[in-house]
């Protein structure tokens, strides 16, 4: 199990003055990475449920937060709540990707995902549950991404909304509602 | 599946232990790697250059559109030529028409019973109504149409007498209506013949020369928007 690198965010004050520097030194940068990694490809994995989306979610989310990074404020949740933020925008691009395979090109693409005889397979992942996965891949983006951050990401409430960029009343509106569709979703899968 | 079903699944998958990222990821974002893409700094001055310059740019132009739209430049009208027995209808405000006033667009011109309008060479006569738009005529639905569509719905409000002389002319009297916007009367045959068209203020009587017998005839009183607001009881000869 992956255990966060703190090594070099033992506190906020830290991280804060890490983040400003990060802002223009990219050795800075690489140590915001190092320490903030495995939590968005863990929250990737768990939302996504495959080794090599969670890679590729990481890496753009890091690309993006590189480029992003300047226009960044601070705000309730600080920077790793901003940071999945944008992790959880790439896994809702990941499944509209995902979602649309029709075309030659893609699936040309996506023959060259089959898993190749002998590779290794992705470890088993703990708690799995591919029906609630695939029932957040059917409802709303905003819920998907409202339940995403709170219980995968493991954000409280206050930080969740600010990453999602509302209020804690409207969060706690968007999660409630999020739930009753996900409850539908799988009723249905079941009733299927 | 029930609410709380749906939030242990969560909360399960959400601590479900997650291998770690590769070695290959965790080298990705190396400071070396990133040094050659360092982001933009940002310029602030943009927004308080932009903002100002837009809202500059979007006055001017509103002073440009307020001034030519006060000029009259582009705004479409028309001139009377000629106006007799005839009312303009702006903004729901009836004024008599006159020869060299000015109709500005989208105002209705209502022809009286005996009256005509001249605009631009086109020529309304008696009952004809028409709009005004982009600086032409069209003429609406003929008068005459409407209002033998529309009469039999009028309230019976005047007293209409019709005999026949010696002579087989039908003479046809009918008193006043005693409501306020009355605009003029039309006497009908039953064939829909207009037999005559009189002012509000002229003579309440009529002639039809050409009636086979058991005619039938109805006078409509109507407004200066030309719809039948009154009429009398059917008199037959």
């Amino acid at each position: 199990v992956y255990e966060r690198d703190t090594a070099s965010v033992e506190h906020p004050t830290d991280e804060r003055s890490l983040v400003e520097r990060a802002r223009s030194d990219a050795e800075a940068f690489a140590s915001l990475y190092r320490a903030h990694a495995g939590r968005v490809h863990a929250f990737a994995w768990r939302r996504l449920g495959s080794r090599e989306a969670a890679e590729d979610v990481a890496a753009a989310t890091f690309e993006r937060a590189w480029r992003a990074l300047p226009d960044f404020r601070w705000r309730d949740g600080g920077f790793p709540a901003w940071l999945l933020r944008i992790a959880a925008n790439e896994v809702t691009d990941h499944v509209r990707r995902e979602a649309r395979p029709s075309s030659a090109r893609g699936q040309r693409a996506l023959s060259l995902l089959v898993p190749v005889e002998g590779a290794p397979a992705d470890e088993a992942l703990g708690g799995d549950d591919p029906a609630l996965r695939a029932a957040l891949d059917r409802i709303r983006p905003r819920y998907a991404e409202a339940l995403s951050l709170r219980y995968l990401a493991d954000l409280d409430p206050a930080d969740a909304a600010a990453a999602l960029g509302v209020s804690p009343a409207t969060f706690a509106v968007v999660l409630n509602r999020a739930r009753q569709a996900l409850e539908r979703e799988l009723r249905k899968e079941e009733a299927s | 599946v029930n609410e709380r079903d749906v939030t242990g699944r969560l909360e399960a998958l959400g601590s479900a232990a997650v291998p770690p990222p590769s070695d290959e990821l965790m080298a990705r974002f190396d400071g070396r790697r990133l040094s050659s893409r360092a982001p933009e700094a940002r310029r602030h001055f943009r927004f308080p250059v932009l903002l100002p310059a837009a809202a500059v740019a979007a006055l001017l132009v509103g002073f440009v559109l307020i001034s030519v739209h006060r000029d009259g430049g582009t705004a479409p009208s028309v001139v009377l030529e000629n106006a007799v027995d005839a009312s303009v209808s702006t903004n729901g405000a009836a004024t008599p028409a006159r020869p060299g006033s000015t109709i500005p667009d989208g105002a209705e011109i209502n022809v009286g019973p005996s009256g005509s309008v001249t605009v631009g060479g086109v020529t309304l006569g008696p009952g004809e109504r028409a709009v005004v738009r982009a600086g032409r005529l069209q003429r609406l639905r003929a008068a005459r149409q409407a209002i033998a569509a529309e009469w039999q719905a009028a309230p019976v409000s005047i007293d209409l007498e019709a005999h026949r002389t010696s002579r087989g002319v039908v003479r046809l009297e009918w008193n006043a209506s005693s409501r306020d916007d009355v605009f003029g009367y039309v006497v009908y045959r039953e064939d829909r013949t207009v037999v005559a068209r009189r002012r509000a203020t002229g003579l309440l009587a009529a002639a039809d020369r050409d009636s086979p017998e058991g005619s039938r005839y109805v006078v409509v009183v109507l407004d200066a928007q030309l719809h039948p607001i009154a009429r009398s009881q059917v008199a037959t000869v």
